[in-house]
């Protein structure tokens, strides 16, 4: 048994009256021992503190959002109606897909998917808890007809339009989630940035090299798929 | 304490009045600060914002106690991200010298200030690192640290009680030796 799994053992209490002692004694004289034991404890403190505050911080992100929007830009925000709902919506997706976001390997079509916030939608529940769910799911097919009908009845919903155009991306349809994207990119949303990589992508897909060349520039370095943008350069140039 | 631990404060309980303040009072200084060192404007605002949600993650220890002006720690925080980001002086701490004009903290509370910035990075990292690991080791973490019961949740997994264990230390394992490599 190695140190880790004596670790889990003893901390879960699964260990035997003897076994118990025998991992306490070691644990007073092996140095290896101590340093993993210390280190598992340290983690395993991180991991609980943050993972049951994860609500609580998308909360505060929403908060946050519109002040860093306002004290930040450097362009002056077009005239816009944002429901409170959707810039929930907005500050909750953008955070999952943080949440979401591991290394990416390279390679333009190996992309994180973000993933659609459900728990927290306010009316229309079944519409969008629905879609969200299956999107999350990755059954991308049986969700695209609720997107789109989410889509559709909200046409300035960005987060709607947003993921109702990833959704016609993995299924293939490049070319009609290509404007969405466009449009997005052009507006004034949380998701103004991820749009543009996604809609490089769609380009790159339909062989519109210029557009995909174009926007794919946009996605600034400190963006989750500022190395898919890089990417899609790179195989362009 | 400070009298500016009414913001910790602010921040644990997402008062939004108080939390608009703390932009208010100290982004102006601080986006100043960071564009001096070549931040842009964008990167400021999210340099800034992950600053703020550092203070909250410190804010989470009940215990936590401002030591210093909450524009001097959120300038230092502010300044060690912007200086990682850049990796071009990783972990050289604070530089005065540079930084005539701009809030600074007294010596007594430098210490530690500096201490608990270097809490909330090495939480970062833990964090920054699960993102790291394998699918399903994160999987098996994030719902062990979530409030499963470790017997549900294999139940969940269609997997035995004793391989769910096994593979929680072999996911703890691959995890805390990322973070000791520092990624």
């Amino acid at each position: 048994m190695n140190n880790f799994d004596a670790i889990e053992d003893y901390i879960n209490g699964d260990l035997s009256g003897q076994d118990r002692i025998a991992f306490e004694t070691r644990l007073k004289t092996d140095i290896d021992l101590q340093k993993d034991y210390q280190d598992w404890v340290n983690t395993e403190n991180i991991l609980k503190k943050h993972l049951s505050a994860q609500d609580k911080t998308i909360q505060l992100k929403s908060t946050l959002q519109p002040l860093t929007k306002k004290y930040f830009s450097s362009q002056k925000p077009e005239a816009r109606l944002v429901s409170i709902k959707s810039a929930w919506l907005a500050a909750a997706a953008v955070a999952a897909i943080f949440i979401i976001y591991f290394s990416l390997p390279g390679g333009v079509d190996h992309f994180s998917t973000p993933e659609m916030p459900q728990a927290i939608v306010r009316g229309d529940e079944n519409l969008a808890n629905k879609g969200a769910l299956l999107f999350n799911e990755g059954h991308y097919n049986e969700a695209l007809p609720l997107l789109q009908q989410q889509a559709i009845g909200k046409p300035d919903d960005a987060t709607a339009n947003y993921f109702y155009a990833v959704c016609l991306v993995k299924t293939d349809r490049y070319e009609e989630a290509l404007p969405l994207f466009l449009n997005l990119s052009k507006g004034v949303s949380a998701y103004k940035v991820d749009a543009s990589f996604f809609a490089a992508y769609a380009a790159y897909k339909t062989n519109k090299k210029e557009d995909a060349l174009k926007y794919a520039k946009m996605v600034p370095e400190n963006n989750p798929y500022f190395k898919n943008a890089k990417k899609i350069i790179q195989k362009l140039n | 304490m400070h009298t500016d631990q009414q913001y910790i404060d602010a921040l644990r309980q997402n008062d939004e009045k108080l939390i608009a303040k703390i932009y208010q009072n100290h982004a102006p200084g601080i986006k100043a600060y960071l564009q001096s060192k070549g931040a842009s404007t964008e990167d400021a605002g999210d340099i800034f914002q992950e600053a703020i949600l550092d203070v909250y993650k410190l804010a989470l220890d009940e215990k936590f106690v401002l030591s210093c002006p909450l524009e001097a720690f959120l300038l230092l925080v502010c300044k060690r991200k912007w200086i990682n980001q850049r990796e071009k002086f990783k972990r050289q701490g604070v530089t005065k010298s540079l930084d005539i004009g701009f809030p600074s903290i007294a010596d007594d509370d430098d210490h530690k200030a500096a201490a608990d910035v270097d809490r909330v990075e090495k939480e970062n990292l833990v964090m920054t690192m699960l993102h790291r690991i394998s699918e399903r080791c994160r999987e098996i973490i994030i719902a062990a640290y979530s409030g499963w019961h470790q017997e549900k949740l294999a139940n969940e997994m269609g997997v035995s009680y004793a391989y769910l264990r096994k593979k929680k230390s072999q996911c703890m394992a691959e995890l805390i030796k990322l973070v000791r490599n520092g990624g």
